[in-house]
């Protein structure tokens, strides 16, 4: 270096202070990009989150790319118009049916992506990925299951298999990816920058596995495991108390058959302990039914208003933001596939984000909606293997284990190595104590789309049936409203894979090595349960037993249902009106009363004959005048609520404490019910404590029930018994995806609760109706519709939650009208429209 | 290494420079860039401290202009409570992200500028005693 006054080489006092000042300067630049650089937990570095043209700041201009505009993309064969109306609701014109599935995977992605990645990330067990060590246990959990490598098998199988379903899958992959592929790095979805990571381009794989998680949620339950646990409790026939082979109580099953019994528990608890561990943590992620069940029903043309079908759906799943389903309507031409002439598609109606296909909704001549059957198709066995660990007896013979590798990438760097056993049985859940593996029919998923998309362009009974018949898993209970004829008809079947079962009953895991254990098919279709056009003139299901007792194929479906509660009351409202109109069809789903309440409060009345205070008087003369809704401003509501509570804590968690089981769940209510009426005296309703038993009956513990539920309420809300309104305990709450409160609604307050038609479950309900419809089957554009949330996964958008709050909360519906063309719908509906032109 | 006589441009023209070259490099989209913007005002300035705070306003300024845009033309407000909320200070606080975000730019442009400074009078500008031949003479401490 040379300088003035400082020749090179040489060292000055002065120049030793530039170079020290110098390299202060680089010091601290380098602590400004470190601090800026190094990422913060799962989030990436603040630098690129706080940059103004690409980090955060980019998502307030989402509305660019939802204004009126035409866009070039590649992988279109004609002009496609989506007019998205003031709701964010797509409305897709397409000259062919390809053309709109793109369309519909285009809106997804615009709409959604977020939510569609990261549904399918958790389905693949790549949370990791994204949000680093904390998911591993997660990932594994999935991993083992194989949601990914059933949807990859399927995919495959699907396309080669030529179908409708491969086309419509391919079009709409190509729709998503021409969304993704324009997308730079400043417009992705803010939880893409918050997390720091891009999204993957699209595949028939990723929809499959996003399909299988659904369905894993449907049908994922290990119900078997925790009976196990009870049987080591309390003994096979006590067990056989709590949770009967067939439900207590009245039941209105779907439709009109024997029940076996399993033998002794074989399972250990450590292993069946462990399995439930795993099987919770993935529980935050799988948008499941929520114990709470769903609702669909028809009402034959002569028992309406209109003298054609109307028919109800409520799916109740978990609430989610950005909501789980996303509303659309679509309108193609007739085509012609495989030798076969179509009608179009032309739907509107409720679809998953990630999914081409239209779960609930209508073509104009056929209606449908499913709740879920909840049947038992999870088997779980005990497996011996050899020494080292690499081959499993079955049948008296030694097979190896077949051995997948899933590495789990995990963010922050690393990888876990992580390997899945499979038997001929299934995946091996653990080795904890026992070696137990699972054998579900979530490995036959994959063709349900065909099934769906057939019912989508069904347009008579015969179509549907035909096309249901390809639907396999979760089995559902798919209702069904036509308006041919003079009436029109309507119609339910309890349809997918239930496993017949030799020598074994699915209640219980058994041996694995034993080869007589086995399945030895599935139940026919013609024998699966169903109701066709009933001289009742309605059908319905609320996930109640969906056989009546007698049924050839019971230990196929299983023994654990909903209790029945809605399906009574559904049964009560449609017996009791002949002539049921559309706007019976809405109050009917948004109805609060509780029958349970209605059986057992009476019971109530004759049982507390000497209340304690004037408080337990105050809530004795609420019940007593009260009509069993759990309306928002009801006393006696919350009253019940906690009476119900302390009833079934009173008769049962005592015997629970002291069999060391008060991990595992109660019996339903419907057993204490049953108990209540038809058993007084059960053994049950002693009191055990410490070794000693006070014997005791229903009356003793419905007194003691009644204390508790008044005492807890007075602490709570004071000893006015009055004040006590259910909408000031009880809440519905809408949690956001990403898990951030930011993004999550409410709580707001609600009526309902567990067992009324409009579920509310517990004191905050975080599940309930997902998607409501009402279809006039006479005049299809009176049908309503709403679901809660919005259309849009932008939390900056109006449409992330405008069907909330006014709107669903208060139990309306948004207008379902069919626009068979784009001019047909008026200018002031109009927010915008995009023409997607091939490029 | 041919070194060269420090132009004495004046604060308004150094901060102009440097601001619009902050502006620019804006849009590239790159965050770190924000730090040559400061570096170049370091370069231009004869003393540390108005390196320091020239290269920190420029980039401030630049950035704080971008801003005002996005609030204006898109959904900046929203989106700043949002942000706000989401790291859990509650709505209303859309200036948290506002502030994080002009306090990175101007430490980028700070530490650019110090950097710059002390780079230029190292390796570029002729130098007379630890200042920079031409640089305006220091005013007297009071």
């Amino acid at each position: 270096m040379s300088c003035r006054g400082h020749p090179a080489g040489t060292s000055t006092p002065s120049n030793r202070r530039e170079w020290a000042k110098f390299g202060t300067a680089v010091v601290v630049s380098v602590v400004v990009f470190a601090v800026f650089s190094v990422p913060v937990g799962p989030l990436p570095g603040l630098g690129s989150l706080l940059d103004p043209t690409t980090g955060l700041w980019s998502v307030a201009f989402y509305q660019r790319g939802l204004q009126t505009q035409t866009i070039q993309v590649p992988g279109l064969s004609a002009p496609v118009t989506i007019v998205r109306d003031v709701m964010g609701v797509p409305h897709i014109y397409a000259s062919n049916y390809p053309d709109a599935w793109f369309a519909l995977g285009y809106v997804h992605a615009q709409d959604r992506l977020w939510q569609m990645d990261t549904q399918y990330r958790a389905a693949a067990g790549r949370l990791s990925e994204i949000l680093g060590p904390s998911m591993v246990s997660t990932d594994e959990f999935f991993r083992t299951i194989g949601l990914q490598r059933i949807a990859a098998t399927a995919a495959a199988a699907r396309e080669k298999a030529g179908g409708l379903d491969a086309t419509v899958i391919n079009a709409y992959v190509a729709g998503v990816n021409a969304y993704i592929s324009a997308l730079d790095p400043p417009d992705y979805p803010i939880e893409f920058k918050l997390l720091g990571y891009a999204p993957e381009p699209w595949n028939a794989t990723m929809t499959l596995t996003e399909g299988a998680l659904i369905a894993w949620g449907l049908m994922g339950n290990f119900y078997d495991l925790e009976y196990n646990l009870l049987v080591e409790k309390f003994g096979a026939a006590e067990a056989a108390q709590l949770f009967p082979d067939y439900p207590a109580g009245t039941q209105y099953p779907i439709q009109p058959a024997a029940v076996t019994s399993s033998g002794a528990s074989l399972l250990s608890p450590a292993a069946a302990e462990d399995i439930l561990r795993k099987a919770a943590l993935a529980d935050p992620w799988i948008p499941d039914f929520v114990g709470a069940g769903s609702n669909n029903w028809a009402v034959a043309g002569n028992r309406t208003s209109t003298g054609m079908p109307l028919l109800d759906a409520d799916p109740h799943l978990q609430f989610q933001l950005p909501a789980i389903w996303y509303e659309a309507e679509m309108h193609t031409p007739p085509f012609t596939f495989n030798g076969t002439s179509y009608p179009g598609f032309n739907l509107r109606g409720a679809t998953f984000p990630g999914i081409p296909a239209f779960f609930f909704g209508t073509n104009g001549h056929i209606a449908w909606g499913e709740t879920n059957t909840g049947a038992d198709v999870n088997d779980f066995f005990v497996e011996h293997l050899s020494p080292n660990g690499t081959e499993y007896e079955y049948g008296g013979a030694w097979y190896p284990l077949t051995v997948y590798d899933e590495p789990i990438r995990v963010k922050g760097g690393g990888v876990v190595d992580y390997k899945v056993d499979v038997t001929n049985h299934g995946p091996i859940l653990t080795e904890d104590n026992q070696t137990v593996s699972m054998q579900s029919t979530i490995v036959y998923f994959g063709q349900e789309l065909e099934a769906m998309l057939g019912i989508n362009l069904a347009e008579n009974s015969a179509q549907f049936n035909a096309s249901s018949q390809d639907w396999r898993v979760p089995a559902q209970n798919i209702i069904y409203a036509d308006n041919n004829g003079l009436h029109g008809n309507i119609g339910i079947r309890s349809t997918g894979l239930f496993p017949i079962r030799a020598n074994y009953t699915g209640r219980l895991p058994v041996d694995g090595s034993n080869a007589s254990y086995t399945w030895t098919g599935f139940v026919p279709f013609a024998d699966e349960p169903h109701s066709w056009d009933p001289p009742s003139g309605y059908v319905w299901s609320n996930n109640e037993v969906p056989y009546p007792p007698g049924y050839a194929y019971a230990s196929s479906l299983g023994s654990l249902f909903d209790p029945g509660y809605r399906a009574r009351r559904i049964h009560e409202l449609l017996a009791g009106d002949s002539n049921v109109s559309l706007a019976d069809m809405q109050s009917f789903q948004l109805d609060v009363l509780d029958t349970a309440a209605q059986s057992l409060v009476p019971y109530i009345l004759r049982a507390v004959t000497h209340p304690a205070d004037a408080v337990e008087s105050q809530a004795l003369a609420l019940l007593n005048s009260w009509h069993y809704h759990m309306y928002a401003n009801s006393s006696a509501a919350s009253i019940w609520y906690f009476f119900m509570q302390y009833y079934m804590q009173d008769t049962f968690g005592d015997e629970y404490a002291a069999a060391d089981a008060s991990n595992l769940t109660l019996p339903q209510f419907n057993t204490l019910e049953n108990l209540t009426i038809n058993d007084p005296t059960s053994h049950w309703f002693d009191k055990v404590s410490g070794g000693t038993v006070v014997v005791q009956n229903a009356t003793t513990v419905i007194n003691q029930a009644f204390h508790d539920a008044v005492s807890h309420l007075t602490t709570l809300l004071g000893p006015t018994a009055a004040s006590w309104t259910w909408g000031e305990i009880h809440f519905r709450e809408f949690p956001a995806l990403s898990g951030l409160s930011a993004l999550s609604r409410g709580p707001y307050s609600a009526g309902g609760d567990e067992y009324t038609l409009n579920v509310a479950a517990g004191l905050t309900a975080e599940g309930g109706p997902s998607w409501r419809q009402v279809i006039d089957l006479r005049n299809p554009d009176n049908s309503l519709a709403i679901y809660p949330g919005g259309q849009s996964g932008n939390p900056l958008s109006v449409h992330y939650d405008d069907f909330l709050v006014g709107s669903y909360l208060d139990g309306k519906y948004l207008p379902f009208k069919d626009f068979p063309n784009q001019d047909s719908i008026p200018a002031a509906s109009v927010e915008s429209i995009i023409t997607l032109n091939p490029g | 290494m041919a070194r060269i006589r420090f132009p004495d441009l004046g604060t308004r023209v150094v901060f102009l420079s440097a601001f619009i070259a902050a502006e620019l490099l804006l849009f590239t989209g790159t965050w770190q860039l924000a730090y040559l913007a400061g570096f170049l005002a370091g370069m231009l300035s004869a003393r540390i401290r108005r390196a320091v705070i020239l290269g920190a306003a420029s980039v401030l300024v630049a950035w704080a202009a971008y801003l005002v845009y996005v609030f204006v033309e898109g959904a900046g407000l929203q989106l700043a409570d949002l942000v706000g909320q989401i790291l859990g200070v509650g709505a209303g606080a859309w200036w948290l992200l506002t502030v994080m975000t002009l306090l990175m730019g101007a430490l980028l442009g700070a530490a650019g500028g110090f950097t710059g400074c002390t780079a230029a009078r190292l390796f570029l500008w002729e130098q007379a005693g630890g200042e920079p031949a031409g640089a305006a003479p220091e005013p007297p401490k009071s």
